[in-house]
Parts: C-alpha cells; structure tokens; sequence
C-alpha cells in the first residue's frame, strides 16, 4: 500500500478514535449504556443560556 | 525522473494538509475544549473527501453513465453505500444516538428534486462531487460550488417581485406561525413557501408508516432499513438491470450457453452488484463514518451541555450570526449545501445586505463566521481529503475551466442552489441522509433527482448533436 495514504490513514483513524473515545463518557455519565430504560438522550442545557435565548426572543416580540 | 519529482512533491503536499489539520485541531482544543465540537466535524469531513475521491463518488456521474451510455455501475456503488449507511444509521438510531430528524415530505419534494436533477447533469457533477472534484483541482467544480452557495444565499432572501408569485393561502399560513417579530414569514418567496407550505406537511418514516418507534429494533431495522432502504434500492436496481444490464450479460451468456433461465439472471445481477467494488467500498466506509459522525456529535453535545452549535459559539465569544432561537446550522451528520449558502450570506451580511430577517438565517442555521461554523469546517475538510487522495496517487491537477463549461457550471449550480433549497437539501442531505434514515421524502427526492437526470441527459445529448450538425454544415461549406 501505498506509505504516503497509510500516514494519512492512520493520522486520520488516530484522530478520529480519540474524538469517538471522547464522546463516549458523556454516554456513560447520562446513564445510555446502563440504567436508562428509555432510548434516547438528554443534555443538560445551561440555565444562563437558556435565559439570555428566551430573552433575546423576547425583545423581538416587542 | 521529472514525472518522480513531480509525483514526490504532490505526496509531501497530501501529507502537509493532513498535518495542517492536525495542527488545527491540536492548536484550538489547546486554545479552548470547544473546539473539539469542530473539529468533530473536521475529521468526519476528511474521511467523507477520502471516501469519496476514492469511489468517485458522484450522483451526476452515475445518473448520466446510466441514461447516457448504459453504464449501471455507478447507481450501484450508491445504492450499495445507501444499504451500508441506512444499516449503521439502524443501529444508531436504535441505540437512541441519532442526530437525524425527519423534514416535511411531498409533492415538492420532487419538484425540488428535479430541479436539482436537471442541474446536477448540466453541471457536470452533483453537490458532493463538485466539492471532491474541486480537492481533485477542478476550476469547473470550484465554479459550481460558488454558483450554489450564491443563489442559495440570494434565494433564502429575495422578496419584492418574488412575492407576488406567493399564493396568498402561503401568506396566510406563514403569517399565522407567529415567529418572531425579527423574522418577516410574510416577506419573501422562500420564507412563505417554508412557513406557509412545507412545514404543514407532516414528517414521516418508515417505521412511523407500519406504526413503529424510530428508536426501537424493530422500528429502525424492519421499518427503516429494510422497508424504507432495502427494498426499494432492490427494486430500483432490478429495474436498471432489466432495461440497461441485462443484455449485456445475456450476450456473454449466449457465449457459454444455450439459453437464458431467469434464474441465469441472478448470476447476472450479482455480477452487476460486483462490478462497483471501488465506489462499495467508499460507500461501505462512508456510511459507518456517517454513523459514528451522529454518535460523536451526539456525545459531545451531551458533554457540553448544549443542543446546538450556536451554543457553544456563543460560549466562545462569537455570537454574530447566531439565529434568533440561538441555533446554527449543526446537523450532526453529512451534509452539503446548507453552509454554502451560509458562508455567502456571511459575507453579503457584512457587506450591508440584511439576511437576518428570513427564515432560512435568522430563524433556523444562522450565518456564523465560516471560520467558527462546524458545517464550513467540514466541508473544508472534505475537499482538503479529497485533494490527499488525489495527491497520494497522482490524480491531482489544476484545471481552468473553458468559457463554455464555466456557462454550464454557473447554469447548473443554479439550478442545484434552486431545488436545495425547495427540497431542504441536495443529493445528500435531501437523499443519501435521509432515505438511508427511513425518511419518506428521501426517496420523493430521489424520483425526482433521477426524473430529473434524465430530463438532463436527453437535453444534454439534444444541445450536442444540435452543435455538432451545425459544425458539420459549416465544414463542408
């Protein structure tokens, strides 16, 4: 095979094998892979956030 | 020894563009941990570009090989990399990772989608494929994009003349929505034909027809997969075998044997299956990057606490062009055409056109900053792998487009913006993504991509005998 494509594949899989062992905790923390019995998940939206948007919906009403 | 040279530079350069995306990504995370949401995009976009050099994989190609020479190969690399995505999206979907949501199908839905069609094949290459042609260093490809990403932008919030074209019941029922007040719904065509039209129409899958959950086994296999993927990609594949593979597998036949059984043609359509390897294995890796794509995403959105990437711009500082609900354009999967519409409404933004007061910016995907939004750092990815590839076998090579093929590519990139927008998206958005998710309108799409395709190709082969004729008469003259 060819050396310059396997440096690329394999940058490519070191990279993308970090982002997915990454994203799985977050699955494990809100309980996907264990105690949940139904499917799907939440996030836990930041409350200031969540103000500033409403706030910000608000101002176009008026 | 000049051709080595040359050959060895191009691979130094492969290698220089994976490793400015590593720096990228290595850099910014150091900068700031939400970062890496882009630079999910990023990684997952330099596989699709690989992928997709790889397999040429081009719905243009493949609808014009088929209509025009009889070659099925190409719609076979496709439908076997829908088959392999709709199975990994099954199991995402079933697992409850999925970042798919189903968009309002109908009758527009073809419209839209022959629209695009006919664009595709004038073009010369599909939405995708012009962005893995552009990292293959193809002028007209480049063109193509710039004409799509334009008139998507110019169609998103053109009103004034347009809106007299709008049905008033449209005006009525967008009206009625009461969005915000910074959104005029009753302003412009495209915003009255989504907030008066498309978004009455419901979302459907599969799995919701036969009376299945998306998120359960049964629903995202039976219903979705094998309902919504599987069966039909057969049926539209024996169709092509019968009307374009067959004969040439019964003359080979007649070669070896007397007769044809129609069991024989079992052998011929596996042979039609097999003689795509390139393109089903690009779509074989495609689709369970597709799938891993949506289960990253959906991790990290969990980690962060957020629903959308507006959120986590917002937390960076860069909050210009953030929707008025807080949103930007974040699917989480593979998509195409949106972004290009976004970074040409950015610019037109800062140049004093206000894009904010329509539906498709302002209320929904926003116009952030291409160099903060996750769809543009994708896309960039995706012509960057496509340019790897292309460097690492030497297929690399800078091609100025001719005055004529410049006019098609502006025609068809016209043509391409108009139905993604009708269609809320292109052939992979509006089609590969969502057939292979069990939407419905996946597939209304497609009959009308392919309906489409064909219309080009005989407009196509009409333009060019029609030419040819005339330079003939002025020969003999």
């Amino acid at each position: 095979m060819d050396r310059t494509f396997t440096i690329a594949a394999l940058v490519v899989t070191i990279f993308t094998g970090f982002l997915i062992g990454y994203s799985v905790p977050p699955f494990i923390k809100a309980g996907v892979f264990s105690e949940r019995q139904e499917k799907g998940v939440e996030s836990q939206i930041d409350k200031n956030l969540e103000q500033h948007y409403k706030k910000l919906y608000e101002t176009d009403e008026k | 020894m000049k051709v080595e040279d040359e050959a060895r530079k191009k691979k130094i350069w492969a290698l220089g563009i994976v490793g400015f995306f590593a720096l990228v990504s290595v850099l910014t995370y150091a900068y700031n941990e939400y970062y890496i949401y882009l630079s999910a995009y990023l990684w997952f976009g330099l596989i699709y570009g690989m992928c997709l050099q790889y397999g040429r994989f081009c719905f243009s190609s493949a609808f014009r090989d088929l209509f025009a020479v009889g070659v099925p190969r190409m719609v076979v690399g496709i439908m076997t990399a829908t088959f392999f995505f709709g199975f990994v999206a099954s199991i995402v979907t079933a697992s409850g990772f999925s970042t798919f949501h189903p968009s309002p199908s109908g009758m527009h839905s073809v419209i839209a989608g022959m629209i695009f069609g006919v664009g595709m094949v004038l073009a010369g290459g599909c939405a995708s494929g012009s962005l893995y042609k552009a990292g293959e260093g193809n002028g007209v490809a480049l063109l193509v994009i710039l004409s799509i990403s334009v008139t998507q932008s110019l169609f998103a919030s053109t009103g004034g003349w347009l809106n007299a074209l709008v049905p008033a019941s449209w005006h009525a029922s967008a009206i009625s929505k009461n969005l915000p007040a910074s959104i005029n719904a009753g302003d412009g065509w495209l915003d009255q034909y989504l907030a008066g039209y498309v978004w009455n129409h419901p979302t459907v899958t599969f799995a919701n027809l036969i009376g299945l959950k998306d998120e359960t086994i049964a629903g995202a296999f039976l219903g979705n997969l094998v309902i919504g993927v599987f069966i039909p990609a057969m049926l539209l594949l024996t169709v092509v075998y019968f009307i374009w593979a067959r004969r040439n597998f019964t003359r080979e036949w007649l070669k070896k044997e007397k007769t044809v059984r129609l069991t024989d043609h079992l052998t011929g359509f596996w042979q039609m299956l097999r003689s795509s390897k390139r393109t089903s294995i690009a779509g074989l890796i495609l689709g369970v990057a597709c799938g891993l794509q949506m289960f990253v995403i959906e991790g990290l959105r969990i980690k962060f606490g957020v629903r959308n990437a507006g959120e986590i711009l917002t937390r960076l500082g860069s909050d210009f062009g953030v929707s008025v609900q807080g949103t930007v354009f974040d699917p989480g999967y593979w998509y195409v055409t949106t972004q290009e519409a976004q970074w040409v409404g950015w610019m037109m933004q800062k140049l004093g056109w206000e894009n904010m007061d329509n539906i498709f910016f302002g209320y929904i995907n926003g116009i952030p900053n291409p160099a903060l939004n996750p769809a543009d750092w994708m896309s960039i990815a995706l012509i960057g792998g496509a340019a790897v590839m292309a460097l690492a076998n030497n297929e690399f090579k800078f091609k100025r487009p001719t005055k004529e093929l410049a006019v098609w590519a502006i025609a068809g990139g016209f043509l391409m913006g108009i139905g993604s927008r009708l269609g809320l998206g292109c052939n992979v958005g509006a089609f590969f993504v969502r057939v292979s998710n069990g939407d419905v309108g996946g597939w209304l799409f497609g009959i009308g991509m392919i309906g489409g395709a064909y219309i080009g190709v005989k407009f196509f082969n009409w333009w060019t005998e029609r030419r040819m004729a005339r330079e003939f008469v002025g020969m003999q003259f």
